[in-house]
């Protein structure tokens, strides 16, 4: 009896693991039957905390499903919208994709005024990686009242890369023997630019935000 | 050695039971018309560390894994001085690893706090800035200047799974002419610095905000003997690399903060340093 109940409960196990959701793969086609021209200030995410809080960030995951605004090129590209905080004074705000497993969104950042007209776009050279996401960092201006994340067409067909060298070229380690384990070991230095990934914004406070 | 970290994990963790909100943020600036800086040379500790994964001491806390039939006081204590032994003993084995190699260093001739404050000198004023190296302790700059610090909390080499690589983790700062102000303040790491620095866990989801520096592969050696029994230039190289990825990380931080003057017309040593790809350099298709 025991003896079942310990191979069930290794089945149930094996199981498990065959039914984990694999992580999600990179998306480089991106249509949508309606999009608007600027993006929509309605359903923007709030980073107004309630509480006291050194730090409060939001974020969710931009995929097909998301609203779709033309950027300045004219291109169909998905969309969030983040509100910066009416209470306190943000020290920083930090806004980007997540490096995923398999993928990373191919984050443009733009903050924008209270009327949703845009008061800056960051350039592609003030992204760093931090922590596990590709972002920028500022200070917002007074004007500044949300954040828009999109995704960067011209980004899309590239890769962020986690090493200085080419992962094409990259030497592979003793333990990857198989033509299998160095293309995976390569495949693992860089994250292709996806139209759908998680993204954030996070509000750095240097002192208490009043209630 | 080894208890230092150890205790300051249990301050941390202390840390989290309080609910008010440590206000740190991390801080970036825009400003122009910067000229120069004076870097305080201050900023490397004495000697490199080769910091392996401790001991997981979870399980030894366990009185239940711990012989009383030894010590019936030592189980009472709940494991702790079983925990305390061994530490010391993991301690002493990561001292006489950090001394291998930082005799090995001594005997290469390795002088970390010249590479490094060469690499940030050169990335600077190859960016038209112009740089005065100054001890921590000097009063005014001659001219109006704002200060740049970087410190390295850690540098050396790290074990990831079996292999070792090089790691770094700095803090960078940039404070006013008159010491004042902190306009600037922001992290960098390289490789796997151990966790009980403040910055060097990326934490969950998107992570903190510590920069991550991009490494090569190239760099991971074997083991930990082959650091300083293996090939010497390819251990030199690599903590070579570290330090320089984090001058250049630094240069970068500046460099995107305050537009540097035009690049005085001179040197192909400078050009060179130019021509080496930015740290945060968008990456093109793969």
């Amino acid at each position: 009896m025991k003896h079942i109940a310990a191979l069930a409960g290794s089945l149930l196990l094996i199981s498990a693991c065959e039914t984990a959701t694999p992580p999600a793969p990179a998306v480089t086609t991106f249509t949508s039957a309606i999009c608007t021209a600027a993006p929509s200030l309605a359903g923007a995410a709030s980073l107004t905390s309630e509480e006291p809080t050194s730090e409060i960030q939001h974020s969710l995951e931009i995929g097909a499903e998301s609203p779709c605004m033309r950027d300045s090129s004219g291109a169909s590209t998905p969309y969030a919208v983040f509100a910066l905080p009416t209470t306190g004074k943000p020290a920083s705000v930090m806004a980007g994709g997540v490096i995923e497993t398999l993928r990373l969104f191919a984050v443009s950042v733009s903050t924008l005024g209270a009327d949703g007209k845009v008061v800056r776009t960051f350039k592609d050279g003030d992204f760093r990686q931090r922590g596990h996401s590709l972002a920028v960092l500022f200070t917002p201006r007074a004007e500044e009242k949300y954040v828009v994340i999109a995704a960067a067409p011209s980004r899309i067909g590239g890769a962020h890369s986690l090493v200085t060298i080419d992962p094409a070229t990259a030497k592979a380690p003793a333990y990857a023997k198989t033509p299998e384990d160095i293309a995976a070991f390569r495949t693992s230095l860089a994250r292709p630019y996806s139209y759908a990934g998680q993204v954030f914004t996070r509000v750095y406070f240097a002192d208490p935000a009043p209630k | 050695m080894r208890l230092a970290p150890v205790l300051l994990a249990g301050f941390v963790l202390a840390g989290c039971a309080s609910s008010d909100p440590v206000y740190d943020p991390v801080i970036p600036f825009e400003a122009q018309g910067v000229t120069g800086f004076r870097l305080h040379n201050d900023g490397l500790p004495e000697s490199a560390s080769a910091f392996d994964t401790p001991i997981d001491y979870s399980s030894i806390q366990n009185p239940a894994l711990y012989n009383p039939a030894v010590s019936a006081g030592a189980a009472a204590a709940g494991g702790a001085i079983a925990v305390l032994l061994i530490a010391a003993v993991d301690a002493s084995i990561d001292d006489a690893r950090n001394k291998k190699i930082n005799e090995f260093l001594k005997a290469q001739k390795f002088d970390a706090r010249k590479v490094f404050y060469d690499a940030l000198s050169a990335e600077l004023t190859s960016s038209g800035y112009a740089v005065e190296l100054t001890e921590a302790s000097a009063g005014a700059p001659n001219a109006p200047a704002l200060t740049l610090d970087v410190d390295l909390l850690y540098y050396g080499y790290t074990i990831i799974s079996a292999e070792w690589t090089p790691a770094a983790l700095a803090t960078v700062k940039v404070m006013s002419a008159d010491g004042k102000q902190t306009l600037l303040k922001d992290s960098l790491r390289l490789g796997s610095p151990p966790a009980y620095i403040p910055g060097a866990m990326l934490g969950y989801g998107p992570g903190g905000s510590t920069i991550v520096l991009p490494y090569d592969p190239a760099h991971l050696i074997a083991n930990e003997d082959a650091i300083t029994q293996g090939d010497p230039k390819a251990s030199i190289a690599s903590l070579r690399f570290a330090l320089e990825s984090v001058a250049r990380g630094a240069a970068d931080l500046v460099r995107g903060a305050a537009p540097p003057p035009a690049p005085p017309p001179v040197a192909p040593a400078a050009v060179a340093a130019v021509d080496a790809p930015a740290v945060d350099a968008p990456v093109a298709a793969q």
